[in-house]
């Protein structure tokens, strides 16, 4: 089989050429070429292994097939013959049943003094009764107890939330943006111009002496302020009260917690760590591998149309430029001409 | 060997059919063991790693068995590297969901650019092929040349220029492309 040698490492003479040929118009056979060229490893022991595992599945499966009828067979044998010793059996049962209820009865009552036999027994009785009467109030507390604590924790816990599409219709930044949109929520610029900062207020803050400042978490971090987030960043905003904001927060939730989110980005940052995750190591032996590659981000969000003016070795090139095709949506420069150099080892 | 090629005068519908009517399993195996070296080389591509490709092409036996009686296959060959590639991605999504989108990069040539050198019956177009080889700089010539007239494999081209494996590929393709424009233009007039 020509294919097999050439996985072999074959790779001269007219055989492998034609091998190489067919892959030109043969997408399975060159992907699988592919393939056998990024990885190294010993291909044609896992190819006969495969071969074999296969085989062997597909004639295994006629004798598991005959297992299978003849165990259904048996257990559906075996099924008739339990129901029916059932049904010869059944009309026996009850009269045995009876019979044991009897002497359990019996047995009880001998145990007890015979001589008071007749007082003992109704007292034992009603010992019983009181203790599980007594145990089954106690129950009955416990589950009213549970319900009033739920009914306490229930109406200080309030959790307003505000989606960012309410957020990002608005044009002003994000302060604004919070105003009346949110209950108990106030937004108010300290000075009267435009630009100032603004400040939120969460209802509740109560203190007189202290800045009654909200918490604010952004992406799980506190921040001191959050004038310089743009609302179009913003995924989802939460605003927490009382209660439920200092239990998770601590007695810094005192005023409130407003609690964001933004939607993360991706741009040349975020794509050098990217690439230089998945790039492989030592691509160019023991030199430095270096790339220098121009691209613009196309409206959807992906790197096209590449250039690679500079670059230290053709592995490095195409390394760059497969990386670069597997790049995740970019949130920046979409539209526009990216240049970066990249260098690693 | 020799086992092999017996078996190899069967043809890939007649060993399906034989599987869907009789549900001969035999059949099915027999016929997925053509495929394996073809099977097992894309999983190695898209999965990297020996164990894991050995992994999916078992599973996608078995997906095989499952699929081959519900769906109608026209022609089992595409139809296998279809599945081979769905289940691959489908793997890679898993373990890097962010990281992973599809690309179609396969530069599959169609059928013609071959024609154009092979069947040279036609004067004309061998008037052009000559003119437009001539119209090639000079290292994708020379590879084209090797490749496509004296049958040397990319091996062959790089032990003879000298040149990387990488940039034999690089200049065959470049210079198919090339050599299919010029004579586009030079046989319209």
């Amino acid at each position: 089989m020509k294919l097999i040698d050439y996985i072999r490492g074959n790779r001269h003479g007219k055989d492998a050429n034609r091998v190489e040929r067919d892959a030109m118009t043969d997408a399975f056979l060159q992907e699988a070429l592919d393939g056998y060229d990024s990885v190294i490893s010993n291909h044609l022991n896992s190819i006969a292994r495969l071969e074999e595992k296969v085989l062997a599945k597909s004639k295994g499966n006629k004798s598991k097939k005959l297992i299978i009828y003849w165990s259904a067979a048996a257990s559906i044998a075996l099924v008739i013959s339990l129901g029916s010793l059932y049904f010869v059996n059944h009309q026996n049962e009850s009269e045995e049943y009876f019979a044991k209820v009897e002497t359990k009865q019996k047995v009880e009552n001998q145990t007890n003094n015979p001589q008071e036999e007749s007082n003992l027994t109704p007292t034992k009785e009603e010992a019983n009764i009181t203790t599980e009467s007594k145990i089954v109030e106690q129950e009955l507390e416990k589950s009213k107890e549970i319900k009033e604590t739920k009914k306490a924790v229930s109406p200080t816990k309030e959790i307003s939330k505000s989606s960012a599409e309410a957020l990002t219709k608005a044009d002003k930044k994000t302060l604004e943006a919070l105003q009346g949109k949110v209950a108990g929520v106030q937004v108010r610029e300290t000075e009267g111009a435009p630009n100032a900062e603004m400040k939120i207020r969460v209802r509740g803050g109560s203190s007189t002496t202290q800045a009654n400042e909200p918490l604010y978490i952004v992406d799980g971090k506190a921040v001191s302020n959050i004038n310089d987030i743009s609302s179009d960043r913003i995924k989802s905003v939460e605003v927490l009260k009382d209660a439920s904001a200092t239990s998770i927060y601590g007695s810094k939730g005192a005023n409130g917690v407003v609690v964001i989110t933004t939607k993360s980005e991706f741009g040349k940052k975020e794509f050098k760590k990217f690439f230089y995750s998945k790039a492989k190591k030592g691509i160019c032996g023991s030199k430095k591998a270096s790339v220098d590659v121009e691209f613009t981000v196309n409206g959807s969000g992906y790197p096209s149309s590449f250039r690679l003016p500079e670059f230290s070795c053709d592995e490095a090139k195409e390394e760059v430029i497969r990386v670069l095709r597997y790049s995740p949506k970019w949130t920046t420069n979409i539209g526009e001409k990216v240049k970066l150099k990249l260098e690693w080892k | 060997m020799v086992f092999k090629t017996k078996k190899t005068n069967i043809t890939d519908e007649e060993l399906l059919s034989s599987y869907l009517k009789s549900s001969n399993q035999e059949a099915l195996g027999q016929l997925y063991t053509r495929y394996i070296p073809l099977v097992y080389g894309v999983c190695l591509k898209y999965l990297q790693h020996q164990q894991d490709s050995e992994d999916a092409v078992m599973h996608i036996y078995e997906e095989l068995i499952a699929k081959a009686q519900k769906h109608e296959i026209l022609n089992f060959k595409n139809w296998l590297y279809s599945v081979t590639k769905n289940h691959c991605l489908q793997i890679i999504r898993k373990t890097q969901p962010k990281y992973f989108e599809e690309i179609s990069n396969i530069v599959v040539e169609t059928e013609p650019f071959l024609h154009l050198l092979d069947e040279s019956n036609n004067v004309e177009r061998e008037k052009a092929l000559s003119m437009c080889l001539d119209t090639l700089p000079k290292e994708q010539r020379k590879c084209i040349k090797s490749f496509f007239f004296d049958e040397s494999s990319y091996a062959d081209i790089v032990l003879m220029t000298g040149y990387t494996l990488n940039k034999v590929k690089s200049y065959i393709q470049n210079g198919k492309r090339n050599l299919k424009s010029c004579m586009v233009k030079v046989l319209k007039d």
